[in-house]
Protein backbone atom coordinates (compact mmCIF):
# COMPACT_ATOMS: atom_id res chain seq x y z
CA UNK A 1 0.00 0.00 0.00
CA UNK A 2 2.62 2.39 1.04
CA UNK A 3 4.44 1.70 -2.02
CA UNK A 4 2.09 2.48 -4.67
CA UNK A 5 0.98 5.82 -2.61
CA UNK A 6 4.60 7.07 -2.80
CA UNK A 7 4.66 5.93 -6.86
CA UNK A 8 0.90 7.50 -7.18
CA UNK A 9 2.63 11.05 -5.54
CA UNK A 10 5.19 12.31 -7.79
CA UNK A 11 2.66 10.79 -10.64
CA UNK A 12 0.33 13.00 -9.85
CA UNK A 13 2.44 16.41 -9.37
CA UNK A 14 4.27 15.75 -12.31
CA UNK A 15 1.00 15.51 -14.36
CA UNK A 16 0.02 18.39 -12.75
CA UNK A 17 3.04 20.28 -13.56
CA UNK A 18 2.78 19.13 -17.45
CA UNK A 19 -0.87 20.47 -17.56
CA UNK A 20 0.23 23.34 -16.14
CA UNK A 21 2.59 23.78 -18.83
CA UNK A 22 0.68 23.52 -21.00
CA UNK A 23 -1.79 25.46 -19.89
CA UNK A 24 0.26 28.54 -20.05
CA UNK A 25 2.12 27.67 -23.17
CA UNK A 26 -1.07 27.10 -25.15
CA UNK A 27 -4.09 27.46 -22.85
CA UNK A 28 -6.88 26.56 -25.66
CA UNK A 29 -4.82 23.28 -27.00
CA UNK A 30 -4.41 22.53 -23.62
CA UNK A 31 -8.08 22.73 -22.19
CA UNK A 32 -8.62 21.34 -25.48
CA UNK A 33 -6.19 18.61 -25.16
CA UNK A 34 -7.45 17.38 -21.51
CA UNK A 35 -10.56 15.58 -22.80
CA UNK A 36 -8.94 13.36 -25.28
CA UNK A 37 -5.94 12.77 -26.88
CA UNK A 38 -7.23 12.91 -30.59
CA UNK A 39 -5.31 16.23 -32.12
CA UNK A 40 -6.69 17.78 -35.49
CA UNK A 41 -5.27 20.94 -37.09
CA UNK A 42 -6.27 23.79 -39.29
CA UNK A 43 -4.25 24.99 -42.14
CA UNK A 44 -4.68 27.27 -44.89
CA UNK A 45 -8.12 27.84 -44.64
CA UNK A 46 -9.78 30.32 -47.18
CA UNK A 47 -13.08 31.24 -48.49
CA UNK A 48 -14.42 32.46 -51.98
CA UNK A 49 -14.90 36.24 -52.12
CA UNK A 50 -19.13 35.88 -52.85
CA UNK A 51 -21.53 39.04 -53.31
CA UNK A 52 -24.05 36.26 -53.32
CA UNK A 53 -25.98 33.82 -50.28
CA UNK A 54 -23.72 31.18 -50.68
CA UNK A 55 -19.77 30.55 -50.99
CA UNK A 56 -17.74 27.65 -50.39
CA UNK A 57 -14.80 27.45 -47.73
CA UNK A 58 -11.62 25.23 -47.96
CA UNK A 59 -8.91 24.06 -45.77
CA UNK A 60 -6.51 21.22 -44.73
CA UNK A 61 -7.26 19.26 -41.74
CA UNK A 62 -4.14 17.38 -40.12
CA UNK A 63 -4.91 14.51 -37.77
CA UNK A 64 -1.65 14.03 -35.39
CA UNK A 65 -3.46 11.23 -33.80
CA UNK A 66 -2.83 7.47 -34.70
CA UNK A 67 -6.24 7.28 -35.25
CA UNK A 68 -8.97 8.09 -38.25
CA UNK A 69 -11.56 10.60 -37.06
CA UNK A 70 -14.41 12.18 -39.00
CA UNK A 71 -15.31 15.73 -39.59
CA UNK A 72 -18.86 15.82 -38.48
CA UNK A 73 -20.22 19.39 -39.23
CA UNK A 74 -19.32 22.71 -39.59
CA UNK A 75 -20.82 26.02 -38.05
CA UNK A 76 -20.36 29.50 -38.60
CA UNK A 77 -21.82 32.92 -37.16
CA UNK A 78 -21.47 34.30 -41.10
CA UNK A 79 -24.16 32.24 -42.52
CA UNK A 80 -27.54 30.93 -41.73
CA UNK A 81 -26.70 27.26 -42.31
CA UNK A 82 -23.31 25.61 -42.99
CA UNK A 83 -22.81 21.89 -44.58
CA UNK A 84 -19.73 19.77 -45.38
CA UNK A 85 -20.44 18.77 -49.46
CA UNK A 86 -18.27 17.30 -51.91
CA UNK A 87 -18.56 17.61 -55.71
CA UNK A 88 -19.27 14.58 -58.36
CA UNK A 89 -19.41 14.51 -62.21
CA UNK A 90 -21.21 12.15 -62.96
CA UNK A 91 -21.78 11.78 -67.40
CA UNK A 92 -21.18 15.32 -67.29
CA UNK A 93 -23.76 16.63 -64.83
CA UNK A 94 -22.11 18.70 -62.12
CA UNK A 95 -24.17 17.52 -58.54
CA UNK A 96 -23.03 18.52 -55.33
CA UNK A 97 -23.84 15.89 -52.40
CA UNK A 98 -23.92 16.58 -49.37
CA UNK A 99 -22.05 14.03 -46.54
CA UNK A 100 -24.10 13.83 -43.75
CA UNK A 101 -22.00 10.78 -42.79
CA UNK A 102 -18.73 13.29 -42.47
CA UNK A 103 -15.89 13.02 -43.90
CA UNK A 104 -12.82 10.89 -42.93
CA UNK A 105 -9.87 12.67 -41.59
CA UNK A 106 -7.18 9.40 -42.10
CA UNK A 107 -4.68 8.92 -38.96
CA UNK A 108 -1.65 10.71 -39.35
CA UNK A 109 -2.60 12.65 -41.97
CA UNK A 110 -4.45 15.13 -43.31
CA UNK A 111 -7.87 15.58 -45.50
CA UNK A 112 -7.94 18.37 -47.73
CA UNK A 113 -10.84 20.44 -48.99
CA UNK A 114 -9.79 22.13 -52.16
CA UNK A 115 -12.52 22.70 -55.00
CA UNK A 116 -13.88 20.02 -57.14
CA UNK A 117 -14.07 18.12 -54.31
CA UNK A 118 -14.48 18.42 -50.74
CA UNK A 119 -15.58 21.46 -49.58
CA UNK A 120 -17.64 23.77 -46.49
CA UNK A 121 -20.49 25.25 -47.91
CA UNK A 122 -22.19 28.03 -46.43
CA UNK A 123 -25.43 28.53 -46.88
CA UNK A 124 -27.39 32.22 -46.60
CA UNK A 125 -24.75 34.52 -45.84
CA UNK A 126 -25.33 36.98 -43.59
CA UNK A 127 -23.10 39.53 -45.43
CA UNK A 128 -21.48 39.60 -48.22
CA UNK A 129 -17.51 38.18 -47.78
CA UNK A 130 -14.60 40.76 -49.23
CA UNK A 131 -11.53 39.77 -50.12
CA UNK A 132 -8.84 40.03 -47.38
CA UNK A 133 -11.52 39.66 -44.47
CA UNK A 134 -11.09 36.71 -42.22
CA UNK A 135 -14.39 35.14 -40.60
CA UNK A 136 -14.03 32.03 -38.29
CA UNK A 137 -15.67 28.25 -38.54
CA UNK A 138 -16.15 26.00 -36.15
CA UNK A 139 -15.75 22.25 -36.74
CA UNK A 140 -17.11 19.43 -34.93
CA UNK A 141 -15.12 15.54 -35.18
CA UNK A 142 -16.23 12.32 -34.26
CA UNK A 143 -13.50 11.86 -31.57
CA UNK A 144 -11.49 15.47 -31.47
CA UNK A 145 -12.32 18.00 -29.83
CA UNK A 146 -14.14 20.86 -31.86
CA UNK A 147 -11.57 23.34 -33.61
CA UNK A 148 -12.30 26.88 -35.02
CA UNK A 149 -10.54 27.68 -38.37
CA UNK A 150 -9.95 31.17 -39.06
CA UNK A 151 -10.49 31.34 -42.86
CA UNK A 152 -9.41 34.47 -45.40
CA UNK A 153 -11.40 35.58 -48.04
CA UNK A 154 -9.48 35.34 -51.34
CA UNK A 155 -10.84 36.40 -54.87
CA UNK A 156 -13.96 35.54 -55.57
CA UNK A 157 -11.96 33.16 -58.59
CA UNK A 158 -9.64 31.84 -56.47
CA UNK A 159 -8.24 28.38 -56.72
CA UNK A 160 -6.20 28.11 -54.15
CA UNK A 161 -5.93 30.39 -50.59
CA UNK A 162 -2.56 32.02 -49.33
CA UNK A 163 0.54 29.91 -50.45
CA UNK A 164 3.81 30.64 -48.99
CA UNK A 165 5.18 29.62 -45.85
CA UNK A 166 2.15 27.89 -44.97
CA UNK A 167 1.97 24.92 -48.03
CA UNK A 168 5.53 24.39 -47.77
CA UNK A 169 5.49 24.00 -44.10
CA UNK A 170 2.89 21.50 -43.87
CA UNK A 171 4.62 19.18 -46.25
CA UNK A 172 7.94 19.48 -44.17
CA UNK A 173 6.06 18.87 -41.26
CA UNK A 174 4.61 15.64 -42.71
CA UNK A 175 7.91 14.34 -44.03
CA UNK A 176 9.06 14.60 -40.64
CA UNK A 177 6.08 12.50 -39.07
CA UNK A 178 6.40 9.68 -41.41
CA UNK A 179 10.27 9.37 -40.96
CA UNK B 1 -41.05 -38.12 -97.35
CA UNK B 2 -38.24 -38.06 -96.69
CA UNK B 3 -37.15 -36.30 -99.27
CA UNK B 4 -39.67 -33.97 -99.35
CA UNK B 5 -38.32 -33.09 -95.59
CA UNK B 6 -34.75 -32.32 -96.56
CA UNK B 7 -36.14 -30.37 -100.14
CA UNK B 8 -38.46 -27.81 -97.34
CA UNK B 9 -35.22 -27.62 -95.29
CA UNK B 10 -33.09 -26.86 -98.14
CA UNK B 11 -35.73 -24.02 -99.18
CA UNK B 12 -36.09 -22.31 -95.73
CA UNK B 13 -32.21 -22.25 -95.16
CA UNK B 14 -31.85 -20.58 -98.84
CA UNK B 15 -34.99 -18.27 -97.68
CA UNK B 16 -33.11 -17.71 -94.35
CA UNK B 17 -29.91 -16.88 -95.91
CA UNK B 18 -31.76 -14.44 -98.34
CA UNK B 19 -33.68 -12.58 -95.44
CA UNK B 20 -30.81 -12.39 -93.08
CA UNK B 21 -28.41 -11.03 -96.41
CA UNK B 22 -30.70 -8.44 -97.06
CA UNK B 23 -31.21 -7.21 -93.28
CA UNK B 24 -27.77 -6.81 -92.81
CA UNK B 25 -26.84 -4.97 -96.65
CA UNK B 26 -29.46 -2.92 -95.02
CA UNK B 27 -28.37 -2.09 -91.56
CA UNK B 28 -24.70 -1.51 -92.93
CA UNK B 29 -26.46 0.83 -95.56
CA UNK B 30 -28.73 2.03 -93.36
CA UNK B 31 -26.55 2.78 -90.51
CA UNK B 32 -23.41 4.47 -93.08
CA UNK B 33 -26.65 7.39 -94.16
CA UNK B 34 -27.83 7.39 -90.57
CA UNK B 35 -24.58 7.83 -89.63
CA UNK B 36 -23.68 10.54 -92.02
CA UNK B 37 -26.98 12.72 -91.13
CA UNK B 38 -25.81 12.58 -87.54
CA UNK B 39 -23.03 14.36 -88.57
CA UNK B 40 -24.14 16.73 -90.79
CA UNK B 41 -27.52 17.36 -88.18
CA UNK B 42 -25.86 17.49 -85.42
CA UNK B 43 -23.19 19.81 -85.18
CA UNK B 44 -25.76 22.92 -85.56
CA UNK B 45 -28.58 21.02 -83.30
CA UNK B 46 -26.43 22.50 -80.29
CA UNK B 47 -26.87 26.06 -80.17
CA UNK B 48 -29.77 28.55 -82.20
CA UNK B 49 -32.42 30.93 -81.24
CA UNK B 50 -32.99 31.83 -77.62
CA UNK B 51 -34.90 35.18 -76.01
CA UNK B 52 -33.49 35.23 -72.13
CA UNK B 53 -33.00 38.55 -70.15
CA UNK B 54 -29.34 40.20 -69.35
CA UNK B 55 -28.15 41.24 -66.27
CA UNK B 56 -29.14 44.52 -66.81
CA UNK B 57 -33.02 43.26 -67.05
CA UNK B 58 -32.92 43.70 -70.90
CA UNK B 59 -34.43 40.70 -73.14
CA UNK B 60 -31.56 39.54 -75.64
CA UNK B 61 -31.30 37.33 -78.44
CA UNK B 62 -29.05 35.04 -79.95
CA UNK B 63 -29.27 38.10 -82.91
CA UNK B 64 -27.22 40.28 -79.53
CA UNK B 65 -24.36 37.78 -80.17
CA UNK B 66 -23.83 37.88 -83.21
CA UNK B 67 -20.39 38.69 -85.20
CA UNK B 68 -18.66 37.71 -81.68
CA UNK B 69 -17.44 34.69 -80.52
CA UNK B 70 -19.61 33.33 -77.45
CA UNK B 71 -17.95 31.10 -74.45
CA UNK B 72 -20.76 29.64 -73.18
CA UNK B 73 -21.36 27.76 -69.26
CA UNK B 74 -24.51 26.94 -67.83
CA UNK B 75 -24.45 27.32 -64.05
CA UNK B 76 -26.20 29.13 -61.09
CA UNK B 77 -25.24 31.50 -58.26
CA UNK B 78 -25.89 29.20 -55.47
CA UNK B 79 -23.25 27.13 -56.42
CA UNK B 80 -20.20 27.76 -54.64
CA UNK B 81 -16.80 25.32 -55.91
CA UNK B 82 -17.64 24.39 -59.76
CA UNK B 83 -19.56 27.53 -61.25
CA UNK B 84 -16.71 29.64 -59.67
CA UNK B 85 -13.66 27.37 -60.81
CA UNK B 86 -15.19 27.60 -64.75
CA UNK B 87 -16.33 31.50 -64.55
CA UNK B 88 -11.89 31.85 -63.01
CA UNK B 89 -10.89 29.95 -66.28
CA UNK B 90 -12.99 32.53 -68.32
CA UNK B 91 -11.74 35.41 -66.48
CA UNK B 92 -8.02 33.75 -67.58
CA UNK B 93 -9.24 33.21 -70.67
CA UNK B 94 -10.38 36.72 -71.40
CA UNK B 95 -7.15 38.24 -69.10
CA UNK B 96 -4.84 36.35 -71.61
CA UNK B 97 -6.74 36.74 -75.46
CA UNK B 98 -5.31 41.10 -74.45
CA UNK B 99 -7.05 43.11 -77.34
CA UNK B 100 -8.67 40.11 -78.78
CA UNK B 101 -10.46 39.87 -76.10
CA UNK B 102 -13.36 42.49 -77.46
CA UNK B 103 -14.29 39.65 -80.28
CA UNK B 104 -15.45 37.06 -77.11
CA UNK B 105 -18.32 37.35 -75.01
CA UNK B 106 -18.59 35.26 -72.29
CA UNK B 107 -21.88 33.57 -71.16
CA UNK B 108 -23.37 32.36 -67.89
CA UNK B 109 -26.65 31.11 -68.09
CA UNK B 110 -28.34 29.85 -65.04
CA UNK B 111 -30.26 27.14 -64.59
CA UNK B 112 -32.01 27.99 -61.30
CA UNK B 113 -33.63 31.42 -62.71
CA UNK B 114 -35.76 31.34 -59.76
CA UNK B 115 -32.92 31.99 -57.35
CA UNK B 116 -30.70 34.04 -60.10
CA UNK B 117 -32.27 37.43 -60.97
CA UNK B 118 -30.75 39.72 -63.34
CA UNK B 119 -29.63 41.48 -60.08
CA UNK B 120 -28.22 38.16 -58.97
CA UNK B 121 -26.53 37.18 -61.54
CA UNK B 122 -24.63 40.69 -62.53
CA UNK B 123 -23.24 40.43 -58.72
CA UNK B 124 -22.36 37.02 -59.20
CA UNK B 125 -20.33 37.20 -62.56
CA UNK B 126 -18.64 40.97 -62.15
CA UNK B 127 -16.72 39.23 -59.11
CA UNK B 128 -15.20 36.97 -61.50
CA UNK B 129 -14.57 39.57 -64.56
CA UNK B 130 -16.55 42.30 -65.74
CA UNK B 131 -17.18 41.13 -69.29
CA UNK B 132 -19.21 38.09 -68.18
CA UNK B 133 -22.48 38.72 -69.03
CA UNK B 134 -25.03 36.68 -67.27
CA UNK B 135 -28.45 35.55 -68.25
CA UNK B 136 -31.57 34.12 -67.11
CA UNK B 137 -35.08 34.42 -68.37
CA UNK B 138 -38.85 32.90 -67.78
CA UNK B 139 -38.31 29.06 -66.45
CA UNK B 140 -39.78 28.41 -69.84
CA UNK B 141 -37.11 30.54 -71.35
CA UNK B 142 -34.41 28.99 -69.64
CA UNK B 143 -36.15 25.16 -70.38
CA UNK B 144 -35.75 26.24 -73.84
CA UNK B 145 -32.62 27.70 -74.13
CA UNK B 146 -31.15 24.65 -71.85
CA UNK B 147 -33.07 22.12 -74.63
CA UNK B 148 -31.25 24.06 -77.76
CA UNK B 149 -27.78 23.63 -75.65
CA UNK B 150 -28.60 20.20 -75.06
CA UNK B 151 -27.63 21.12 -71.26
CA UNK B 152 -28.87 19.65 -67.98
CA UNK B 153 -30.07 21.63 -64.72
CA UNK B 154 -32.38 20.04 -62.57
CA UNK B 155 -32.85 21.45 -59.17
CA UNK B 156 -32.26 18.66 -56.14
CA UNK B 157 -35.48 18.64 -53.28
CA UNK B 158 -36.66 22.13 -54.12
CA UNK B 159 -39.44 21.36 -52.31
CA UNK B 160 -38.10 20.18 -49.27
CA UNK B 161 -35.66 22.91 -49.34
CA UNK B 162 -36.80 26.03 -51.16
CA UNK B 163 -34.33 28.27 -50.07
CA UNK B 164 -30.99 26.62 -50.29
CA UNK B 165 -32.12 23.61 -52.64
CA UNK B 166 -29.20 22.18 -54.67
CA UNK B 167 -28.92 21.85 -58.63
CA UNK B 168 -27.35 19.59 -60.80
CA UNK B 169 -26.30 20.86 -64.26
CA UNK B 170 -24.02 20.14 -67.27
CA UNK B 171 -20.42 21.15 -66.67
CA UNK B 172 -19.47 21.89 -70.62
CA UNK B 173 -17.87 24.62 -71.38
CA UNK B 174 -19.58 25.34 -75.49
CA UNK B 175 -17.56 27.84 -77.90
CA UNK B 176 -20.25 29.25 -80.22
CA UNK B 177 -18.46 31.12 -83.48
CA UNK B 178 -19.95 34.31 -84.89
CA UNK B 179 -23.09 33.03 -86.67
CA UNK B 180 -23.75 31.14 -83.36
CA UNK B 181 -22.84 27.99 -84.97
CA UNK B 182 -21.09 25.52 -82.39
CA UNK B 183 -17.61 25.06 -82.75
CA UNK B 184 -16.03 22.80 -79.78
CA UNK B 185 -17.41 21.88 -76.16
CA UNK B 186 -14.61 21.72 -74.06
CA UNK B 187 -14.99 19.49 -70.85
CA UNK B 188 -15.06 20.89 -67.11
CA UNK B 189 -11.42 20.87 -66.02
CA UNK B 190 -9.97 22.39 -69.41
CA UNK B 191 -7.66 24.71 -69.31
CA UNK B 192 -7.45 28.38 -70.28
CA UNK B 193 -4.91 27.99 -72.53
CA UNK B 194 -6.44 25.37 -74.34
CA UNK B 195 -9.55 27.75 -74.91
CA UNK B 196 -7.11 30.46 -75.53
CA UNK B 197 -5.63 28.51 -78.05
CA UNK B 198 -9.12 27.73 -79.87
CA UNK B 199 -9.96 31.15 -80.31
CA UNK B 200 -7.31 32.17 -81.64
CA UNK B 201 -7.59 30.11 -84.71
CA UNK B 202 -11.15 31.56 -85.30
CA UNK B 203 -9.67 35.22 -84.97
Amino acid sequence: MKDIKMIKFPRMVAMALVVCASLAAFPVAAVKAAGSHAVISVENAWARASKVKVAGAFMTLNNKSTSDDILLSASSDVAKRVEIHTTKTVDGVMKMIEMEEGVVVPASGSLVLKPGSYHVMLMGLKHPLKEGDTFAIRLKFKHADEVEALVTVMAAGAMEGMKHEHGSHSMQHKKHKHD
Amino acid sequence: MNRFFTYAVSVLVVVGLVIAAFIIANEMFGERIQGTSRTIVGAPQIGGPFTLVNEDGQQVTEEDFKGKLMLVFFGYTFCPDVCPTELNVFSEVMEALGEDAENVVPVFITVDPDRDTAEVIKEYTDAFHPSIIGLTGTPEQITHVKKQYRAYGQAVEKEKDPEFYLVDHTSFTYLMGRDGEMITVFSYGTKAEEIVANIEKLL
